[in-house]
């Protein structure tokens, strides 16, 4: 047994609810203590659901443990029978009930309700909730499908299809499902049935109608998708349409199913659902972009398109790959080897964790937890997949599927870094007497105060509009600690720019300190979980020190060359022997190695 | 306020003699959950606000119920004389977000 205090996925009796709570008409009847009640809130405050999920639980406690739970169980069977008049019947026990063995599944047998009742063995100790989801729709499926009445398929069933997976609970399902609608309505294909999403048991009998299944997310849709390819030679779609190279494979895949021409169908599919992302990415201002160093960990649904979006739609670097869904392993082991990094197959955040603190790299894209961790380490991020949070339900339409999917990738995942231009001039202009750090932002006008950071006596000067007087540039160094405020004198500034004394700088500790105190105030347009693009650059100890004007000239370069500049310069030092770096050394450095 | 029913997964009356004692009379006490039970006392008895877990909050809300969270009574300051008008402003503010809303109530309702 392993003690956690955060798990990606909870057990699979609540990938059960997220199945019973999706559907309608339908009630699970779970073998539960009092404590296990607190699923209701994931769906009720989180999702934001309106009403509680249709669950009763039999909710024993340590007394009853002398008596009969399984007449216990019959009676909360029998109850929600009669008071909710559901078309179908799902028990089962939940983690804790698993241990006392009343089997549910029986039970509710003898109870000859004139309803299908479908028993679900979820083994609690061995599997976890999206294996639950997806265990718990096969067993609907099954128990509800109905065959087919001919044996010949009706005329017109290529272009039918079933969309399978869509849940409560999931990662944007609501929005993806109304794009892969729009995209099959341009495509012009029918839908026959959604299962779970809003599926009542009539909908899961007609299941078999349909000429093949679209699988939104096989975590949770693919044991169904494949019984259904066993038993009615219904074939599904493989390709999850996150990103627009995904999007129009899927779309290839559908016509082969339907029997369509798929080039004139993704032309359709591109008129319906304008996207953008592949024309921003293309754009020169998206050239930045290039090479960003990764992270991706989440569902393997997610984590595998989020690592091709990435790589093939934006330019990126995926650097580690990562998912907790242990049933698809293989796939991302498979796709990890062709980005040629190591595999992190795991449920144990703190090893993402010690993963994503090794790599640093410039974007992580992780579920809520390593959205924490991120935040942890300084470094952007954006969220890619379940476990869901409540900001992961936002009142706008925010799908990951299809060309507006896309979209939004791009937009989420852009965002958080910073624009190479921006930060570009933003370090060019630091220094700058109306852009320093303690400068208050011109747009805040007279009464605006700065950054809180930068003390009072900034925003006296501010306010002031004159040149800083003498008493306020000496007595802030004392009032703000090591942050020297700027004044309103060009020299003064350039020559208090660093904090701390304006002795020459010990490197091996100052100059990091520098950037890192400097850069997140000289950017006040930036995140602030943004982090200063040299905040990895760390001189090694023993190398030279810098002289300030050396340190300043260093400050101009563009962040993006800056840190290779600091190392050629210090590692040219070292090796003449030169103790204090001053600008011409820097200069020098330059020179040497553009030779 | 008056109280219409106090309800709990588990009630140690020895432990809770006074607290008991200070119920007025005719205050429902239920224990044990049986949640389906109570939230029909609770449509009966149409309460001005309803103390409960975060799993019916929303439920509640979306039925036209104004709600507490009762984890917050847990989670704040509210023993004591100073902190007594904390406890009552905990009581007050889902009715004061109520009357700042009401114009989008309806509407969230529909």
């Amino acid at each position: 047994m392993k003690l956690a205090l955060w798990t990606y996925e909870g057990p699979p009796h609540v990938g059960a609810m997220r199945v019973a709570t999706a559907m309608r008409d339908v009630h699970y009847v779970l073998h539960a203590p009092q404590g296990d009640t607190y699923a209701d809130l994931l769906f009720t405050m989180i999702e934001r659901r309106n009403r509680r999920p249709p669950v009763t639980y039999t909710t024993f406690q340590a007394r009853d443990l002398g008596g009969d739970t399984a007449e216990l169980f019959k009676r909360a069977a029998h109850e929600a029978f009669e008071r909710f008049q559901p078309r179908a019947m799902m028990v089962g026990a939940s983690c804790t009930a698993e241990l006392i063995q009343d089997d549910p599944g029986g039970l509710a047998q003898t109870l000859g309700l004139p309803i299908p009742v479908v028993p679900l063995e979820l083994p609690s100790y061995q599997r976890k909730e999206n294996w639950g989801a997806a265990e718990t729709l096969l067993q609907m499926v099954r128990a509800l499908a109905r065959p087919p009445g001919n044996a010949e398929p009706a005329p017109g069933a290529r272009l039918r299809c079933n969309i399978l997976g869509p849940t409560a609970l999931g990662f944007r399902h609501r929005d993806d499902l109304i794009e892969i609608k729009k995209l099959l309505e341009a495509i012009g294909i029918d839908v026959n049935a959604i299962a779970p999403w809003q599926a009542s048991p009539a909908d899961l009998a007609r299941l078999p109608e349909a000429g093949f299944n679209v699988v939104l997310y096989p975590e949770t849709a693919g044991l169904a998708a494949g019984w259904l390819r066993r038993q009615f030679k219904q074939p599904h779609t493989h390709t999850v349409p996150i990103g627009v190279q995904a999007t129009e494979a899927f779309i290839r895949e559908v016509c082969t199913f339907a029997g369509l021409e798929p080039e004139a169908a993704i032309a359709r599919c591109r008129r319906a659902c304008p996207g953008h992302s592949a024309w921003y990415s293309a754009s020169v201002d998206a050239t930045y972009l290039t090479g960003k160093r990764v992270f991706v960990f989440g569902d393997a649904t997610h984590a595998l398109a989020a690592a091709h979006y990435a790589a093939t739609e934006l330019g990126f670097n995926v650097v580690g790959l990562g998912t907790y869904s242990r049933e698809f392993a293989r796939e991302v082991r498979e796709a990890a080897a062709g980005y040629g990094v190591e595999p992190l197959i795991t449920d144990d955040y703190l090893e993402v964790e010690r993963a994503v603190a090794a790599l640093q790299p410039d974007l992580v894209l992780g579920t809520q937890m390593e959205r924490h961790i991120a935040k942890r380490l300084g470094l952007p991020c954006a969220v890619i997949s379940a476990p869901v949070h409540v900001q992961d339900f936002p009142a706008r339409h925010s799908p990951q599927m299809g060309y507006e999917g896309a979209n939004v990738l791009f937009d989420t995942w852009v965002h958080p870094l910073m624009m190479g231009l921006e930060e570009h001039l933003l370090g060019m202009f630091r220094d700058d007497f109306e852009f320093h750090e303690g400068a208050a932002p011109s747009h805040l006008g007279r009464s605006g105060h700065g950054r809180a950071a930068a003390g009072d006596t900034l925003s006296d000067a501010s306010q002031g509009g004159a040149p800083q007087t003498a008493e306020a540039s000496t007595a802030a160094p004392a009032a703000s600690g090591a942050r020297v405020p700027a004044t309103a004198s060009w020299q003064a500034t350039s020559d208090t720019s660093i904090p701390g004394e304006s002795q020459a700088i010990v490197v091996g500790s100052a100059p990091q300190v520098a950037f890192e105190a400097r850069e997140p105030d000289a950017t006040p347009i930036a995140l602030a979980d943004t982090p200063p693009a040299t905040a990895t650059v760390r001189p090694a100890p023993g190398s030279p020190q810098w002289a300030p004007e050396a340190e300043r000239e260093l400050s101009k370069i563009p962040f993006f060359v800056r840190g290779k500049a600091l190392r050629n310069t210090e590692r040219f030092a070292a090796e003449r022997g030169v103790a204090l770096i001053t600008r011409d050394t820097l200069y020098e450095a330059k020179s040497h190695y553009g030779r | 306020m008056r109280p219409t029913e106090v309800g709990t997964p588990y009630l140690h009356r020895t432990l809770l003699a006074h607290e008991l004692q200070a119920l007025p009379e005719g205050v429902r006490l239920s224990e044990g959950q049986d949640v389906e039970r109570q939230l029909e006392r609770c449509r009966a008895e149409r309460p001005d606000l309803v103390v409960c877990g975060l799993g019916l909050a929303n439920p509640l809300e979306a039925e036209g119920f104004t709600t507490k969270w009762s984890i917050e009574l847990v989670f704040s300051p509210i023993q004591g004389y100073e902190q007594a008008g904390d406890l009552a402003e905990l009581f007050a503010r889902p009715f004061v977000r109520r009357e700042r809303i009401s114009a989008l109530i309806s509407e969230a309702h529909r």
